[in-house]
């Protein structure tokens, strides 16, 4: 299973829930804003990144975990992307796509705006991860939802619920494998030529042939 | 091979993708004709006031000569934005046929915005004023979907794709 969180630019709301969703950030408290400002991939994804998967990482049952940004029609895009991900012949258990900006607060659009597309990095930052904090527990809610959606008849236990796990601290130990995030690139241990090959700025881009070369693991 | 024509207007990516299935003529046609194009695409499209609101999501508009199935995707996003993810969830999920990707220009803004008007009640309302707003709208993007139909069609017939190869931008050339 593939679990996508999309947001409007997948920066901060999709990011957030993909980090509390694999464990590196409390689901039962309040994170502090210094863990929320220290998260993987938080604030990082510049604007052209929009659009783009973003590896945050494997979850307990195996399922990958991505961020994308889907800009403003992202529920009609979503919606088009579910059909053409069942075109090339994915099922549901292949494919999940959970909204994340339905937890996201005004602070938080207008200082993610501010940070990644106006570049005021030094306004911006501070409002967005004000913004999350305050959303957080709304962002847990939705987060703990998925969950309970994804979770499949059958299995044992939730691992999540394991007293203990559901702490940054607790990364390591959960067999939780985050994956290289740096500024530059998110696709630097990608083996897929066809990924390599794209930059970040190739808007420029009119007719491109894709094909699969297969997902690295 | 799958051939997907994206753009920020559900209009236009139809259009082009009726072209390339030989449902569509390529010549800019007469006023009368564009008015049937546009009940054309209504026909294909579930029901008409899909094709006013905006088409939601991903429309199968057929089959080429050479066999490839085309599609057009047009959900109001740019569409730059449109290619990154078609592309990432190809990667993602591994397709079994190669996949031809076209990107068509944006409408420019002030058409955009009437294509987006097109999709209120009020406007959709009058019947004569939609068919009239609808075939100037496609009036406006015929040729260059035609231009970028016509190009897709010698890149899919010479089986651009299947190597991973991108192939080349006709957005730039017709710009």
């Amino acid at each position: 299973m593939n679990v996508v969180f999309y947001c409007y630019g997948g920066a901060h709301t999709s990011v957030t829930a993909a980090n509390i969703y694999l464990g590196r950030l409390p689901i039962r408290r309040r994170a502090s804003y210094h863990e929320i400002l220290s998260q993987p991939g938080f604030d990082v994804a510049p604007h052209a990144q929009v659009g783009r998967l973003l590896p945050m990482g494997v979850d307990p049952f195996g399922n990958r975990v991505f961020c994308i940004g889907l800009g403003a029609g992202r529920l009609r895009l979503a919606a088009a992307l579910a059909q053409w991900c069942a075109i090339l012949g994915a099922t549901d258990t292949q494919l999940a796509l959970c909204n994340a900006l339905v937890a996201a607060n005004w602070a938080m659009r207008i200082g993610g705006f501010l940070s990644r597309r106006c570049g005021w990095v030094l306004l911006g930052r501070p409002l967005v991860t004000l913004g999350t904090w305050v959303a957080f527990p709304h962002m847990s809610r939705m987060v703990t939802h998925a969950r309970a959606c994804l979770i499949r008849p059958g299995q044992p236990q939730d691992p999540w619920l394991r007293p203990g796990v559901d702490a940054p601290a607790a990364v390591t130990d959960n067999r939780l494998e985050p994956e290289p995030m740096a500024r530059a690139g998110f696709w630097g241990d990608c083996h897929s030529p066809d990924l390599r090959a794209r930059t970040e700025d190739d808007h420029g881009q009119g007719a491109t042939a894709h094909h699969t070369g297969g997902y690295p693991e | 091979m799958l051939v997907v024509y994206h753009c920020s207007c559900p209009l236009k990516s139809r259009l082009a993708a009726g072209i390339h299935a030989g449902r569509l003529p390529p010549q800019l046609p007469g006023r009368r004709e564009v008015h049937a194009a546009v009940a054309q695409l209504a026909a294909d499209s579930e029901t008409a006031m899909d094709l006013i609101r905006g088409l939601p999501g991903l429309h199968v508009a057929g089959h080429d000569s050479a066999g490839a199935m085309v599609l057009a995707m047009g959900t109001g996003a740019p569409a730059w934005l449109t290619a990154q993810a078609l592309g990432d969830f190809q990667v993602l999920l591994g397709a079994r046929w190669p996949v031809l990707s076209c990107r068509l220009r944006d409408l420019p803004g002030f058409v955009q915005v009437l294509a987006d008007l097109l999709a209120a009640r009020p406007i959709a309302r009058g019947r004569r004023l939609r068919a009239v707003l609808l075939s100037w709208v496609l009036r406006k993007a015929w040729l260059e979907a035609a231009a970028v139909a016509a190009r897709a069609r010698g890149l899919a017939a010479a089986g651009a794709g299947a190597d991973g190869t991108p192939a080349v931008d006709t957005v730039a050339e017709m710009q």
